[in-house]
């Protein structure tokens, strides 16, 4: 069971690792911003390819002897070990990613591109007319709205015929290992985590479709339309991963109730979890193919012009910080997805919620 | 779409290139009277500038008249507190420059004229 998780979970990420250069932007290579005179330098084509055989030569002899060890083992010892090896897994990607990083970096400052191109500065100036045009899609995070309204409904409707104790979490062999008394907390959380989700989910999705347009000085039409469309896009994957999760944890809060229901205590996710992961990544992998698609129109134009570079702004191309940046969420400068602004108090409230309050029903319980 | 775009190595500053964009955007019929200019934080994040070069520009357009700022730093294009006065007065400054400028390289009048209609009409044709 525990080699299936791992399987399911590292060959996703090692695509994903393996891709991942080739589908972003082309202004942006290894969190180095690239001005857009030289987008189609060759040079920039041999570091991802050079990063993608890094991680197939590293990673997958790792992912292998990883899974040979977990053969020899027990559940727990199998759980510690996918731990440890998700950890591992993660630290040798980075640093595989400094070290281009750092290469893209000397390259640039080699050849002087900063120095030979003509600086300009394109606004799609938006009024408030123009914005109207392009809501934020709303209506996608209503159905995982109501399907928790429903199961709150049903948990309310079996409430009275449910034990006075109940099991409230489960080992990886399905068997009960914590118990708790009834009460609106231990019947009721799910609801609680769910809608805590739902609006982290809505407010990331919101912030990132709202966060202000950077427009490239050439190719100003194409560039805004990407933009649009990357911040559309986001909205919809994290509506389409909202619901996922949703019916993720709604399904397996019915089953084991219904289980309670008759008696039986036990509460295997043998299925239903390979299908959420499948599923994530399915949505991932449609994420980055979109991406790429976007990113791929963009053709070096026989011009000096290039919008500024924010190389200023970031730390290894990771953490942004700008304190001339009123947006909280920004378009990571490597990978796909959206980072936030560390310059803004404002996100600092979002962090502590994100990290504190899933820890909150300790001290209730 | 409107586009605005500043260059940096353009002579003026930052901020007389982003009102001067805004009158553009005026005489091109992109933006009319009633429109609502994008909030000035907005903006600078969009072209990567300070928020006081916005700020200076949105004042300065202000001034002139062509757009009114009101409270939670919202600007409105209108022309209802336009200084006719004050706008005859910058230009004349400006000619009368340009006039003598013309007298002292001893240009003609009617050349000077013609030379001011052909750059008019090279304007319209663009």
């Amino acid at each position: 069971m525990m080699i299936m998780i791992l399987i399911a979970l590292f060959i996703p990420l090692i695509l994903i690792d393996l891709f991942t250069p080739h589908v972003l932007r082309k202004t942006t290579v290894f969190g180095i911003s690239i001005p857009e005179p030289f987008i189609d330098d060759p040079q920039l084509a041999t570091f991802k390819k050079k990063y993608s055989l890094l991680i197939a030569v590293i990673q997958i002899p790792l992912i292998t002897i990883l899974v040979v060890m977990a053969l020899s083992m027990n559940d727990m010892q199998q759980s510690l070990l996918m731990m440890g090896g998700i950890f591992i897994y993660l630290t040798v990607s980075i640093m595989i990613y400094l070290k281009l990083h750092d290469e893209v970096k000397r390259y640039k400052a080699l050849k002087g591109w900063e120095n030979q191109v003509t600086v300009v500065r394109v606004s799609s100036f938006e009024t408030k007319f123009n914005k109207n045009e392009r809501l934020f899609p709303h209506r996608l995070f209503i159905p995982s709205f109501l399907g928790t309204i429903g199961l709150t409904i049903w948990l309310v409707y079996i409430y009275p015929q449910l034990p006075g104790v109940i099991p409230t979490h489960w080992g990886i062999n399905g068997q009960p290992d914590a118990w708790s008394d009834k009460s609106f907390f231990s019947v009721f959380s799910i609801v609680f985590i769910l809608l805590f989700t739902q609006v982290l989910m809505y407010g990331m999705a919101y912030g990132a479709f709202n966060s202000s347009v950077q427009v490239k000085a050439q190719n100003a039409a194409l560039s805004l339309q990407r933009e649009h469309e990357t911040r559309k896009l986001t909205a919809e994957i994290m509506a389409f991963f909202n619901l996922i999760t949703t019916l993720f944890l709604g399904f397996i809060d019915v089953k084991s109730n219904f289980g309670i229901l008759s008696a039986d205590n036990t509460l295997s996710i043998a299925y239903s979890l390979p299908v959420f992961l499948i599923l994530t990544f399915g949505v991932v992998y449609y994420y980055m193919k979109r991406s790429k698609a976007i990113n791929q129109q963009f053709k070096e134009l026989d011009s000096a012009e290039s919008s500024p570079s924010d190389d200023q702004y970031w730390k290894w191309g990771l953490f942004y910080y700008n304190k001339n940046n009123p947006d909280l969420f920004i378009e990571k400068k490597f990978g796909v997805g959206w980072s936030v602004n560390f310059a803004r108090p404002g996100i600092w409230i979002f962090l502590f919620i994100v990290m504190v309050l899933p820890l909150l029903p300790m001290f209730f319980m | 779409m409107m586009f605005i775009r500043l260059y940096d190595e353009d002579q003026r500053d930052l901020y007389i290139q982003l009102a001067d964009e805004i009158i553009r955007l005026m005489a091109e019929g992109q933006l009319k009277v009633g429109d609502e200019l994008p909030s000035i934080r907005k903006l600078a994040s969009s072209l990567q500038v300070n928020t006081k070069t916005v700020q200076a520009a949105y004042q300065k357009l202000a001034d002139e008249g062509f757009i009114l700022l009101r409270k939670k730093a919202t600007a409105i294009v209108t022309l209802e507190n336009f200084d006719e006065q004050e706008w005859l007065v910058r230009w004349g400054m400006i000619f009368n420059r340009f006039q003598n400028e013309c007298k002292a390289r001893k240009i003609s009048n009617d050349d000077m004229l013609q030379y001011v209609e052909k750059l008019l009409r090279e304007e319209e044709v663009k």
